[in-house]
């Protein structure tokens, strides 16, 4: 079932457009992502599906009704902020009470407010459902970073939303942290059974937290899909290069199955490109294997760096360069063999960018 | 090194000494001990009808002057603050284009223009002078509310008025004690303009002093009066204190 339906919506600030035509739909219970740079349009979007912002033009259904105009306290939707905007004035308890405090639940003859005693139940239930059972009466500035985190979480989810928005909520924490919150993120995810929308500029989190993602960029929609759909068959060079790190380089498709490119001919999957075509190459560096025989191609190294785990190498090969990612590390200036499946060969249209950067051009023109 | 930093601070201890220590002395030495230690005066004052009357009634004005700069001072200071008019720190610098003007003279102008004496226009009178300190830290403490407050409120369910007494009133509630203190502490003692805009029903601590100290030369009565209103700001001050340090826990700032 269709949780969120967005058609044809815009956003403008002083006829700048923040976010154009877009359009996707979301199903009960996925986790979606909205990824993109910084102006990018995704905090726009969350803002107007909680209601912050409306529409300039466009409809929202949430939950199968018109939501476009309606005002951020009558949506079936909680937002967990950025800095996670906890009432200083309020302790644990009262900050996550605040919204059951304002419900109406219907009842035989009309409506009434909940409880003193269901609204403590339900706080605590919340509470250990972030794992913060004992923390009710804590002062919100006596708290880290993190438990401010799961307090901004219960807060939102303690009122049963059909719809949890996340506005960048990891970008505060540091690393450790970050990565124990994307955990606990999922896993709430599967307890509640809600429907999950996470606004992130980080990759990373991106591709381990999501069921799906929605790539922006200026506005616009640039990819929708499964963490590896996107970082498989990245849509254009933009989401290649923002998904991961991608060697781009410019090749020629020859006929179907196979390309040119670093001047040598490969085997590929892709087909359906006219002849001699000018195409985007994208190579994943984790792709490209180092042999010692049947090397496809002979690379120089320039440098390596050491990442931890492995080797980021940097090696040139016609005047052009790649990054590889290799277990050994390889001197300077030593010549090395190349080797690339067909299958880990992505082709795109090389003007897919500039052919979106004209539709925008013509939706602004015709507002 | 160490020596010049004390010599600098020469001018200044000399200053206090002649214009602060032996002056608070002197109030000592004729509230208590004119003729040996002695608290009977303040028992003397205390007990009087006549004496307690004038405190309370200085007490009272000070406090509806305050009340009434709250009524007006909070909704002005709340538009200014939620509006994003470039217009605001001009608007904000004609509130106190009334403190350009000597205070005397604008005490005069106010009695000339209604025509009329008494307590309230006592009050009126107060309220125009010191409506700028209440305005001012509202004002401030409002605008630093961060927006993401007010967006949390309306995202859990609360409308407009929720949201304002439920989140905005709390967090401006620094800026308003802090508001009240300014202009409660000097409304108290002031003396022009229960002279000038009262009657013989508005007769104040400020004036009373006056009358001690410049018509009557019962210097011993009226330094028990100074004390008592010295008491009153030092309380003050304590109350701004232990106020602002909860108000700073809380988020708030004075």
């Amino acid at each position: 079932m269709k949780i969120i339906e967005v058609k044809n919506v815009s956003k403008f600030y002083n006829g700048e457009g923040a976010v154009s035509n877009t359009s996707f739909t979301i199903d009960e219970g996925e986790f979606v992502t909205i990824l993109g740079p910084s102006g990018s349009g995704k905090t726009t979007i969350l803002r107007m599906l909680a209601g912050f912002e409306m529409a300039s033009s466009g409809t929202i259904l949430i939950d199968g009704k018109d939501m476009t105009k309606i005002p951020p306290n009558k949506r079936p939707v909680n937002t967990v902020f950025q800095k996670y905007a906890l009432f200083p004035h309020l302790d644990v308890f009262e900050n996550i009470a605040f919204g059951l405090k304002l419900k109406r639940i219907k009842v035989n003859d009309g409506e009434r407010l909940l409880s003193v005693g269901e609204i403590k139940s339900k706080v605590q239930e919340a509470l250990s459902l972030v794992g913060l059972k004992n923390y009710g009466d804590r002062d919100i500035d006596n708290l880290s970073g993190g438990q401010q985190q799961r307090v901004a979480i219960a807060r939102a989810i303690v009122n049963e939303p059909k719809v949890l928005l996340l506005d960048e909520p990891l970008s505060a924490l540091d690393l450790k942290m970050r990565q124990e919150m994307r955990i606990e993120l999922r896993r709430l995810h599967k307890e509640l059974g809600i429907t999950f929308i996470f606004v992130t500029h980080d990759q990373e989190e991106a591709m381990t937290m999501s069921d799906r993602i929605i790539v922006m960029k200026d506005g616009i929609i640039q990819q929708i899909g499964t963490p590896k759909q996107i970082y498989d068959e990245p849509s254009n060079a933009f989401v290649a290069d923002f998904i991961g790190d991608s060697n781009i380089i410019k090749g020629k498709f020859i006929k179907d199955f196979q390309v040119e490119f670093l001047g040598k001919k490969f085997e590929c999957v892709d087909k359906g490109f006219k002849r001699n075509e000018i195409v985007d190459v994208v190579l994943r560096p984790e792709s490209i294997e180092v042999v010692k025989k049947d090397a496809q191609i002979e690379a120089k190294v320039l440098y390596s760096i050491f990442e931890g785990s492995y080797y980021n190498i940097t090696v040139e090969i016609k005047k052009q360069k790649l990054v590889i990612e290799t277990i050994r590390r390889y001197e300077d200036g030593a010549k090395i063999g190349l080797w690339i499946e067909p299958d880990e060969i992505h082709l795109m249209r090389s003007n897919d960018i500039e052919d979106k950067e004209e539709n925008k051009e013509v939706e602004n023109g015709e507002e | 090194m160490k020596n010049s930093r004390v010599l600098f601070s020469v001018p200044y201890l000399i200053f206090m000494a002649v214009f602060v220590v032996f002056p608070l002395g002197l109030l000592f030495y004729y509230a208590f001990f004119v003729q040996g230690f002695s608290l009977e005066r303040f028992g003397n004052y205390f007990s009087s009808a006549d004496e307690m009357a004038t405190l309370f009634r200085s007490i009272g004005f000070a406090f509806t002057a305050a009340l009434f700069c709250i009524l007006i001072g909070y909704p002005a200071a709340l538009i200014l603050a939620r509006s994003r008019s470039k217009f605001v720190p001009f608007i904000l610098l004609l509130l106190t284009a009334p403190m350009w003007v000597n205070g005397l003279l604008r005490t005069i102008a106010l009695g000339e223009l209604f025509a009329s004496r008494g307590a309230f226009m006592v009050i009126i009178g107060l309220t125009m002078d010191y409506l700028p300190f209440m305005l001012m830290p509202i004002y401030l403490v409002l605008k630093n509310i961060d927006k993401a407050y007010l967006e949390a409120s309306t995202d859990l369910g609360a409308n407009k008025w929720t949201t304002f007494y439920k989140v905005v009133l709390p967090l401006s509630m620094s800026g308003i004690i802090s508001g009240f203190l300014m202009v409660f502490t000097p409304a108290v003692s002031t003396y022009y303009l229960s002279a000038y805009l009262g009657d013989n029903t508005t007769f104040m601590l400020g004036e009373e002093l006056n009358l001690m100290f410049t018509k009557n030369h019962d210097y011993s009565g009226g330094a028990v009066i100074a004390i008592v209103l010295l008491s009153f700001v030092l309380i003050s001050f304590f109350i701004t204190n232990w106020l602002s340090k909860l108000g700073n826990k809380r988020g708030g700032i004075i």
